[in-house]
């Protein structure tokens, strides 16, 4: 207590030493940012402070502020912003206009710009790529049990899942499978492979601070892998997440969930925090009566632990965490002769480590030591087929970024990596004795360039080259790739990308729905490389309404054409799926608006719509993809009352109806899915030290009446089908949560 | 689709009321407060984090240009003490503001 009084009198002092300084003459300034990419950027809201005192300002939003000067001696004035390192000048008496230029820390490990507390989700205005960020102020917007169910507000991302059976979620970008987006947790790869198939859930939503989505093409930094777009997750960090957060979930379907962190400052440079998840959804329903379980009975148990050391020669991050989830689904009678059932059951552990190490002050040239292992093991079966997988998994990429010239203008980053994919893979279907061995090492060793051309604020160019080897394919592949962006007006943006992308193809476990089917599944040998351009353009005008209301629009159109592709037919015969390779075309447009406004304060409209076609050649000609949602239209209304206390938000999105296969369309009679709206509403109380949250999705219950396709005598009918799946076949759900933070001294 | 609009709007209307509420049955008082250490927009946070959820406070105004917060409460549920009490439990050592005394008399 004393020692507080002893401070106040301090304060007392200086704040009166701060009055007497009013009287001297103002000095403007201002505040640029340069965030991971290079990029500069006024910075708002950052401060500024005359050296041992506290006489101070703040700039406003444009990084603009004007400061009284202290006295008519030169005197040291620092400006600082959390998560940027801080820069002093020497202000002399004659002085009138400073500049100051604060730089993102750990520029290199983390690439993405996160601004975490802002709308619930934005284009960002410095990515030289489209960026959609959605922050955890977005992901409190709903239920976001999962990664997968935080897309609900994005027309970028549809979800869906692949089957009635497995509960797999499947994400969609620019109308194409999820497996042509690379999923990245805090820059580095995730979830890849065989892991990637049930992925989504694997990452609970609580545990995250922000996602950002990019379209298109992504920098040759991770790999020659995100063809249609990359998803980047950032988890809470170490360094700035409360001491205790609790978060408890239930629902009327019976689901439960509880999501724990805690972090831990053991000094000004060792942060760690613990993430802990475990869920369960203890009921099974048959809300359409088809005799199958609508979605698995499931239980997940989750939990990780990430570590930051940042001193100024060296940050490193380091973190590992394990996994493992059962599910039970197939006929909700499982003890009748001849069910059909299914378990699944997926173990996952994986561990990382980067190492940063500046070289100069502002980081602008480092290394960068990145390395992660995976091991990932999938035992399934569906009816009287079995899946089983076991992936081990290593990555190693380094990285040199540095300038060219000393005005920073040409930077590149250069570097190698090294992957070594190691599967094991057995798939047998015992009705047709039919099997499948996928046993491999894939080791890919690769190196790589990055050239950004930063001539002013306004303009960026990227442009990146890596070549690779493959040790599967025996095959060398380059990948060039550019992105674009230009500030042309104030506040007008037009970004162009164009660049190739791979992927090495994972037959079942990209394709889980087709194991819930009766049919044979008949593969091709030597499935090539995946091989695929994808071009793109958006233009983003933000707008001012009133003084501090924002608003944008943006368009997007991007265009994706494979020249090899591993392509599951479906419809070559109602008796098996046939993958092979493609011959002829395949290829998706994509075209999309988003539009953004706050017409009053604290009340935001945001509506997106997207269109998309994609069509490929198979055994019937070149057909429209079956089951890809031809739109996405949505609006969110999000109002909240000063301070937050109380959040009201509303969604309303239409989904597109689908193409149906051949077989579906004469079991049901449609050709087409029809299009369906879903509504989604939350109320959040916000208290000191926790949130209540009460929401409900699907309110108007729209389900899938009619989900499989000869669902008597699933075990021996050939023609039974659970894969054709394109709504909901979960109705309205009530979900109830708190959110309790315990907040530490600062 | 009836169902639906009558819930969007119920919710809304609730979202109105909840705020209209707090307004009618209290005594409003207001105290604009000198409040030193604040610097820049992180501290402007931390005071619109904390302040605004304590008994009794209706409304929080951090202008950083002055270093003076302006707090609205309920004269019945707090008083100007505990007010000045909660921010150097924060941290940011407070107290009335001399101009908004000076103009009083």
């Amino acid at each position: 207590m004393k020692k507080i009084k002893y401070i106040f009198i301090i304060f007392v002092f200086f704040a009166l030493y701060g009055q007497k300084a009013q009287a001297q003459k103002n000095i403007t300034g201002k505040i640029f940012a340069i965030d991971g990419k290079g990029n500069k950027s006024p910075l708002g809201f950052a401060s500024v402070v005359w050296e041992n005192t506290y006489t101070g300002a703040s700039a406003d939003e444009n990084g603009n502020f004007v400061i009284k000067k202290l006295g008519d001696e030169n005197a040291n004035l620092i400006a600082s912003f959390i998560g940027f390192t801080s820069d002093t000048l020497e202000i002399t008496a004659q002085a009138e206009e400073v500049e100051f230029v604060l730089y993102e820390i750990s520029q290199l490990l983390s690439e993405a710009n996160v601004i975490a507390h802002q709308k619930g989700s934005y284009i960002s205005k410095l990515s030289p790529i489209m960026t959609e960020v959605i922050t955890q102020k977005g992901l409190s917007k709903l239920a976001c049990c999962n990664l997968a169910e935080s897309f609900e507000n994005s027309a970028s991302v549809s979800v869906g899942y692949s089957d009635a059976v497995s509960g797999a979620r499947q994400i969609r970008m620019l109308g194409l499978a999820g497996t042509y987006v690379q999923m990245l947790d805090e820059n580095i790869p995730a979830l890849r492979g065989i892991a990637s198939t049930y992925g989504l859930s694997f990452t609970p939503g609580q545990w995250l601070e922000s996602i950002q989505v990019s379209k298109g093409t992504a920098s040759v930094l991770n790999g020659y892998e995100a063809i249609t777009g990359q998803i980047n997750v950032e988890h809470r960090k170490p360094d700035s997440s409360e001491p205790l957060f609790v978060n408890l979930y239930g629902d009327n379907d019976l689901r439960f969930e509880a999501n724990i962190t805690s972090a831990l400052k053991l000094n000004e440079k060792l942060s760690t925090i613990i993430f802990t998840h475990g869920s369960t959804d203890a009921k099974a329903h048959d809300y359409n009566s088809d005799g199958f379980v609508d979605s698995p009975q499931k239980k997940q148990i989750n939990a990780g632990n990430r570590w930051l050391y940042s001193a100024d020669k060296v940050i490193i991050h380091f973190g590992y965490r394990f996994l493992t989830e059962s599910r039970e689904s197939g006929q909700i009678h499982a003890d009748m002769p001849n069910a059909y059932v299914s378990n699944i059951r997926n173990r996952h552990f994986n561990t990382y480590a980067k190492i940063g190490i500046p070289f100069n002050e502002s980081g602008s040239r480092s290394l960068a030591l990145i390395a992660s292992y995976a091991y990932h093991r999938q035992n399934s079966f569906f009816g009287k087929k079995t899946y089983d997988a076991r992936q081990n998994s290593l990555l190693s990429n380094i990285l040199w970024q540095s300038a060219f010239d000393s005005a920073e203008k040409h930077r590149y980053t250069a570097g190698i990596t090294f992957s070594h994919d190691n599967y094991n893979e057995l798939f047998t279907d015992s009705k047709f004795a039919n099997s499948w061995i996928g046993d491999r090492v894939e080791n890919v060793s690769g190196a790589f360039v990055q050239y950004t051309l930063k001539p002013n604020e306004k303009f960026d160019l990227l442009a990146g080259l890596r070549i690779d080897r493959n040790s599967i394919y025996g095959e060398t592949f380059i990948t060039p790739r550019m992105h674009l962006r230009y500030n042309f007006a104030a506040n007008s943006t037009v970004r162009a990308s164009a660049g190739r992308g791979f992927y090495s193809p994972h037959i079942i476990s990209s394709n889980i729905g087709i194991l819930a089917t009766g049919r044979k599944i008949v593969t091709d040998e030597n499935i090539k490389m995946e091989k695929a351009w994808t071009l793109g353009a958006s233009f983003t005008q933000n707008f001012k309404v009133g003084e501090n209301q924002n608003g944008y629009v943006s368009f997007d159109y991007f265009h994706t054409d494979f020249q090899d592709q591993a392509v599951v037919d479906v419809e070559e015969s109602d008796e098996y799926i046939h993958i092979g390779n493609l011959n002829g075309k395949s290829y998706s447009d994509s075209y999309q608006t988003d539009f953004s406004i706050d017409p009053v304060e604290r009340f935001n409209v945001f509506a997106t719509f997207r269109y998309n076609r994609t069509k490929v050649d198979m055994s019937r000609g070149l057909v429209e993809k079956p089951l890809v949602d031809r739109f996405k239209a949505l609006v969110n209304l999000s109002y909240s009352t000063k301070f937050e206390k109380w959040r009201f938000d509303f969604t309303a999105q239409l989904n597109g109806g689908s193409r149906l296969p051949f077989y579906a369309a004469q079991a049901w009679n449609m050709t087409h899915s029809k299009s369906y709206m879903l509504f989604f509403a939350q109320i959040t109380k916000k208290y000191k030290s926790m949130d209540i949250y009460l929401g409900c999705e699907n309110i108007g219950n729209y389900m899938q009446k009619q989900a499989i396709i000869n669902a008597e005598n699933p075990l021996d009918d050939d023609k039974f089908d659970a894969s054709v799946i394109y709504a909901p076949l979960m109705g309205r759900k009530i979900y109830l949560g708190i959110r309790f933070r315990l907040q530490g001294a600062e | 689709m009836k169902k639906i609009l009558i819930i969007a709007l119920s919710l809304l209307t609730l979202a109105f009321t909840a705020n209209a509420q707090d307004k009618k049955n209290s005594k409003i008082s207001e105290v604009k407060l000198d409040v030193s250490n604040m610097h820049g927009d992180h501290c402007k946070q931390r005071i619109e984090k904390n302040i605004p959820f304590e008994k009794g406070i209706k409304d929080v105004e951090v202008n950083l240009k002055d270093n003076t917060v302006t707090v609205k409460y309920d004269n019945t549920k707090t008083d100007v003490e505990k007010i000045i009490e909660r921010f150097e439990k924060l941290g940011y050592p407070a107290g009335v503001s001399k101009s908004a005394e000076a103009k009083k008399e």
